[in-house]
């Protein structure tokens, strides 16, 4: 999975992590692998509108580009130059102003593909476009560009849409029946994508969503390939991973069916040779409650990127748990909670520094403690909560 | 010597009392030779207009002109009753950003006791602006709030604001949430129905502390009621005096006013209905009459079409729902005419638009009687024009505001002929 | 019900693209009244478009059979309506968090989907300078645009205008009118407005000395062992205002800040194309003529600021009379759809021409923008942008009937209103079935 920092117009250097691993270090696959580009805005100081950002980022260009220069005239001939003033932010440019490392551009809409073809073009950078949800809409000038796509697998119309302004139902309809077709367009026209969960917030939906550009018209075997070499050859380690080969790194799935069938479960999964299972959700509403619930609970939250209090305040009613939960400052209702024996479920909507996320948890309850795991968007982590006594 | 000085003194009187006659209006004059359009009846090709004391004495084809009567030639011209503005801030605001200036809206909910005719400024410069477009008489409201309080009708001239009143209170006006001007943002997701419940609460409250009034003032042995404003003030709409003048956007709010309305059983009248293309049928079932607002707002969604505002006028009008226009602001008062016209140029009877800012104003302000069409009886509210009243290209000649022919000269003109002068150096 | 709904609104935007989408830019308007602006009026006449350009404006024109054809007769022809000053199509309209912001360009910017396009058409507009706006003394490049809606929006920009920068004077760069929670910044006054423009040219002139000296080292040195200085395209831009490069179109209020302006441009030897809103223009017309700028103004849009409080409604026609080049604008998406009823406002206030009115939303806005050898005017060679009315445009009655764009028709009142009937009938007829919406 890639992960990359989300805010700001150069939001940051992401990194290439399997999913398996007690230690982060051990789950580095690659890093880093690109820097990251929104157009995004700032909020009071410059650049706080998009033509601002976009003059920013060709000055940034032109700015790293001369920085390049600069220093490069100074060590060849440091007695002739007055020192250059070093540049933190100039000096992380560098390498993919002017060494042409990966830079992906986040373009939430088709305006937003041009502007990141055109700086692509004028400042001869190595460039992957990403989200691009609104290809389709401009399939010929990606076709010219030819630069890699990153297609997101979240289909609602962005806000500049037209689809986003004529009403609530027509921007249903363009979700459920428009958008979807974005990589089916893609594949006709020739073009080589890979897939992406960015701006989804359930896990679940990655699965589904491409269940749905399938049925909109993509071909069973390119969602496969979008979903595995050809990411793997767009982030360059095409080497290692992408598909079952001697050599690569056993990054496997064993599912009961083919992959993109409604009925098929998963299995196993292979992560770098070490074998998961994943835990089944109980199903809603089976077996009577084994333990009372209601009252408040607190612990933790331990994941590789480390540990997260986490509160919860619940009542059960038979099979039924409501609540809140309180992470990171953050007090949400607890959905779709259930009880059953004494295996629990539930899950959580919130924002964490502003990008929505879900949580889902599974675990079991066992006298006046809760454990078991949260499956986030960035991967599972232990909790473990103690039920709070009432004096 | 003697001789000649009585002479000089009694020419001096004597020239002193005919500049002194002078400067009173004449009280009998004749408006010869022009087109008349009288609105209430057909169109007299060439006709005379006698004015009596303010009033119109005389309006035909053939009418006999009194001696001494002030004879205005107007062959070649067009003679129009003048026009009725149903909702504007004329004398209420001067500069629209500087709050110093502006005065017909307050904080606050509910506020039937503001009368917006008492903040009225007789010599805002934006009224012999509107007045130079044959605009005689214009209702002045507030706006905001809940409730924003009572409008009044007032002629555009007077050196007083007493001079300008010709009727106050006219309405209770109330305020519905509206889409703003920019438009098509996605349609408003269904706001609750607090507001008629809001209204409700406050006639109901109005209503009880009229009835402990009432049961106190029968018997000394009970107390009465302490002092309640809104109550107080509210009273009129709910004796059914004034009606209640709601201005209501969304298709939903007016159907759902047009319920409260029946309800509560007060008379009413319906303001801006900018979707109103969409209830057509209800709107002509309740019987209300409808005024727009100003249709330089763009439509509330997409989905309305480009020319909702525009179409909305003359579908009503075709169901037979009595209408009229608004100039909804000071600054924008002059163009009263042109958002009839604007109406017309989508689907609404020129002749029908002319209507819907004279005669159907008064019958819709209660001045029916006394305005709104060149008939006897009424006043002697007359536009001259080159042409037809609605219309661009045409030119004001002269306006009278119950038989005085008003100053024509604005702000426009005052400024203009001071920096001419720069040139001529 | 839902469904029929959905099915309106998509056949409507399918409609309303297809037409962009379909090939043929030739187009044949008959037997209408011609308005051509620049050569007269035909009571009766016919322009002819062959690929997007205006072939033949005349009577009983010879056209090839088949080219489609639009009846126009009892109805007025005119050149597409130019919005010489507006804020559509883009995805924001001011930098505010600096005072120059020369570096930032609205091209960049384009919202190809921005619905005010569409209601530009539906009031016969064809062209459009779309622009920063006026929160900072100095603000950004402008773009100018045929309003293809439905093309994508690269396609929309007219690469033949002059590029220009906005500028702008008064209350608004100086937050005279922002709320108490925004923090006050220089400048604060009409002085330091001036002032900060003045310090923005002098560094550009800084900046160019420095240029120009690294590039005539250059040529005598060895240049490898030359640092450039550094590019700041903020002063680039600045630079090439100096240079002539571009032009200053500036947003004024008062006469006076105006004729400051006049004052810096000729310091500075930098060409300004228009004054924009200016309703203190007839205040100044002698110092305007002589300079040889133009104005792009509201009628009689004022009192809405104190610096607007002397904006006659006279002013517009005026100024006209005076020899000087005025244009109407909109400065948004609700003007830009009755930019033909302003100019008729000009009849009645300062009463100019018939064809005096019409320049103004035409050939007018077209020479200040530099495009005046492609649009504006209904003549062989030009671009076929047309708007087709029920009345005289300047009449208060008239509508739009049509828009054309070379050759192209965007805007069609028939087709819209035969749309939108049959998707009411369609809506009505699960009624009658009782059927489930």
């Amino acid at each position: 999975m890639l992960v990359a920092p989300a805010k700001g117009i150069f939001a940051g250097q992401s990194v290439l992590l399997n999913l398996n691993g007690d230690k982060t270090e051990a789950m580095v696959v690659r890093q880093p692998v690109a820097l990251h580009i929104n157009f995004a805005t700032e909020r009071g100081v410059y650049p706080s509108s998009l033509m601002g950002t976009m003059a920013a980022l060709r000055q940034s260009f032109l700015d790293a580009q001369d920085y390049a220069r600069h220093q490069e005239a100074w060590q060849a001939s440091p007695r002739r130059f007055k020192r250059p003033e070093y540049s933190p932010f100039l000096e992380s440019l560098l390498p993919y102003v002017v060494g042409k490392r990966l830079v992906i551009f986040t373009c939430p809409n088709q305006e937003d593909i041009r502007r990141a073809i055109s700086l692509a073009e004028e400042f001869k950078l190595n460039v992957l476009l990403s989200g691009a949800n609104e290809a389709w809409r401009v399939v010929e000038a990606v076709k010219k560009a030819r630069l890699p796509l990153l297609i997101s697998l979240s289909f609602k119309p962005p806000l500049t849409s037209l689809y986003a302004n004529q009403g609530e139902e027509v921007k249903k309809q363009a979700e459920d029946e428009i958008y979807p077709a974005n990589p089916a367009a893609l594949c006709k026209a020739g073009l080589s994508f890979a897939l992406t969960s960015y701006g989804l917030t359930k896990v679940d939906d990655v699965l589904k969503n491409t269940q749905a550009a399938i049925k909109a018209g993509l071909p069973r075997e390119e969602a496969l390939k979008a979903l595995t070499i050809h990411p793997a050859r767009f982030l360059g380690v095409e080497a290692m991973l992408g598909s079952l080969e001697a050599g690569k790194m056993a990054n496997i799935i064993l599912t009961s069916g083919e992959i993109f069938e409604e009925k098929t479960q998963v299995k196993k999964i292979f992560v770098d040779g070490q074998m998961f299972t994943p835990k089944k959700a109980p199903p809603a509403g089976a077996g009577p409650a084994a333990v009372s619930l209601t009252g408040s609970w607190q612990g933790k939250i331990v994941s590789p990127m480390g540990e997260v209090d986490i509160s919860l305040e619940l009542d059960q009613q038979g099979s039924q748990v409501t609540g809140t939960a309180t992470v990171m400052g953050n007090k949400r209702d607890i959905g779709e909670g259930n009880l059953s024996g004494n295996a629990l479920a539930f899950t959580i909507q919130t924002e964490i520094m502003g990008q929505a996320m879900s949580f889902s948890f599974q675990g079991t309850v066992d006298k006046d403690v809760i454990q078991g795991s949260m499956a986030t968007p960035m991967g599972s982590a232990d909790v473990r909560l103690s039920k709070v006594p009432q004096d | 010597m003697n001789r000649l000085r009585c002479c000089f003194i009694l020419g001096f009187f004597f020239l002193a009392s005919v500049l002194i006659g002078a400067e009173k209006a004449p009280s009998l004059i004749a408006i010869r030779g022009a087109r008349i359009i009288p609105v209430a009846s057909a169109d007299i090709p060439a006709g005379v207009i006698l004015i009596k004391d303010g009033l119109i004495e005389a309006v035909g084809p053939e009418v006999a002109i009194p001696e001494g009567a002030t004879v205005i030639e107007a062959a070649g011209l067009c003679a129009y009753p003048g026009l009725i503005d149903c909702y504007s801030t004329l004398g209420l605001a001067e500069i629209g950003q500087m709050p110093q200036t502006v005065d017909f809206r307050e904080l606050g909910r509910i506020n039937p006791q503001l009368r917006a005719w008492e903040a009225l400024r007789p010599d805002s410069m934006h009224i012999p602006i509107a007045r130079a477009s044959g605009i005689t008489a214009a209702l002045i409201a507030p706006s905001g709030g809940l409730i924003s309080g009572q409008s009044g009708l007032v002629r555009l001239t007077g050196w007083t604001p007493r001079e300008m009143l010709i009727k106050a209170p006219v309405a209770m006006h109330v305020d519905l949430p509206s889409f703003g001007r920019m438009g098509f943002r996605p349609a408003a997701a269904a706001e609750p129905s607090q507001p008629f419940k809001e209204l409700e609460e406050a006639f109901r409250q109005a209503r009880a502390y009229e009835k402990r009034k009432e049961f106190a003032e029968k018997s000394s042995q009970r107390a009465l009621p302490d002092f309640n404003e809104a109550a107080v003030f509210l009273q009129p709409v709910l004796r059914g005096e004034i009606p209640l003048w709601l201005s209501v956007h969304a298709d939903k709010d007016i159907k759902e006013a047009i319920q409260f309305i029946q309800r509560e059983k007060v008379k009413a009248v319906l303001y801006g209905v900018s979707q109103g293309w969409k209830c057509v049928e209800e709107i002509k079932k309740s019987g209300l009459p409808v005024v727009f607002g100003s249709l330089t707002s763009l439509p509330a969604g997409w989905e309305d079409g480009y020319d909702a505002l525009y179409r909305a006028p003359g579908l009503l009008a075709q169901a037979g729902v009595k209408i009229a226009f608004s100039s909804q602001s000071s600054s924008a008062a002059k163009d009263l005419p042109f958002q009839a016209a604007k109406a017309a140029a989508f689907g609404l009877d020129k002749r029908e638009a002319l209507r819907a800012v004279t005669i159907n104003a008064a019958e819709i302000l209660g001045v029916a009687d006394r305005m709104g069409s060149l008939e006897k009886g009424k006043a002697a509210n007359i536009v001259l024009t080159d042409g037809d009243i609605l219309e661009f290209k045409t030119q004001v000649k002269k306006v009278f505001i119950d038989g005085r022919e008003t100053d024509l000269e604005t702000i426009y003109e005052q400024l203009l002929e001071k920096f001419k002068k720069r040139e001529s150096r | 019900m839902k469904t029929r709904q959905l099915f309106f609104l998509l056949a409507l935007t399918g409609l309303i693209m297809a037409p962009a989408l379909a090939k043929g830019s030739d187009l044949l308007i008959k037997n209408g009244k011609i308005l051509t602006v620049t050569r007269g009026v035909l009571d009766r006449g016919d322009v002819l478009i062959r690929n997007g350009i205006i072939q033949a404006v005349g009577t009983d024109l010879q056209a090839p059979p088949g080219i489609r054809t639009y009846d126009a007769s009892g109805k007025y022809v005119m050149p597409g309506i130019i919005d010489s000053h507006t804020h559509i199509a883009l995805s924001g309209t001011n930098e505010s968090a600096d005072t120059d912001t020369a570096e930032v360009d609205m091209a960049d910017v384009l919202n190809a989907e921005d619905l005010s396009i569409f209601t530009a058409l539906s009031g016969g507009a064809t062209t459009a300078c779309t622009m920063h706006g006026s929160a900072n003394p100095i603000g950004g490049q402008n773009v100018v645009l045929k309003l293809k809606w439905g093309r994508p929006s690269q396609d929309m920009v007219v690469s033949e205008a002059f590029r220009t920068l906005k500028f702008a004077l008064g209350e608004n760069p100086k937050r005279a009118n922002r709320s108490d929670a925004d923090e006050a910044r220089y400048p604060q006054s009409r002085m330091g407005v001036k002032a900060l423009i003045r310090r923005e040219l002098l560094r550009a002139r800084a900046y160019m000395e420095q240029w120009d000296r690294y590039l005539a080292q250059k040529q005598s040195k060895n240049p490898a062992v030359l640092l450039p200085p550094r590019k700041d395209l903020r002063l680039e831009v600045l630079a090439d205002l100096l240079r002539g490069k571009l032009l200053a179109r500036v947003h004024t209020y008062r006469a006076d800040e105006t004729l400051e302006f006049l004052g810096l441009a000729r310091e500075f030897g930098f060409k300004v194309a228009c004054f924009e809103h200016i309703p203190e223009a007839f205040k100044i017309t002698p110092e305007l003529k002589e300079a040889g700028v133009g104005t792009s103004v509201f009628i009689d849009s004022w009192a809405y600021k104190i610096e607007a409080a002397e904006g006659i409604a006279l002013s517009a026609a005026y100024c006209t009379r005076q020899g000087i080049l005025v244009s109407l604008n909109s400065d948004g998406g609700e003007r830009i759809r009755r930019l033909f009823n302003e100019a008729g406002k000009t009849l009645r206030y300062g009463r100019l021409t018939e064809e005096e009115a019409l320049r103004l939303i035409t050939i007018n806005p077209a020479i200040q923008l530099g495009v005046d050898k492609i649009v504006g005017s209904l003549e062989a060679g030009k671009h076929g942008d047309l708007a087709v009315f029920n009345e005289h445009p300047l009449s208060a009655y008239a509508r739009c009937d049509l828009t054309v764009i070379e050759g192209e028709v965007y805007f069609d009142r028939t087709a819209y209103l035969q749309e939108r009937e049959e998707a009411a009938k369609r809506a009505k007829a699960p009624k009658q079935t009782g059927g489930a919406r």
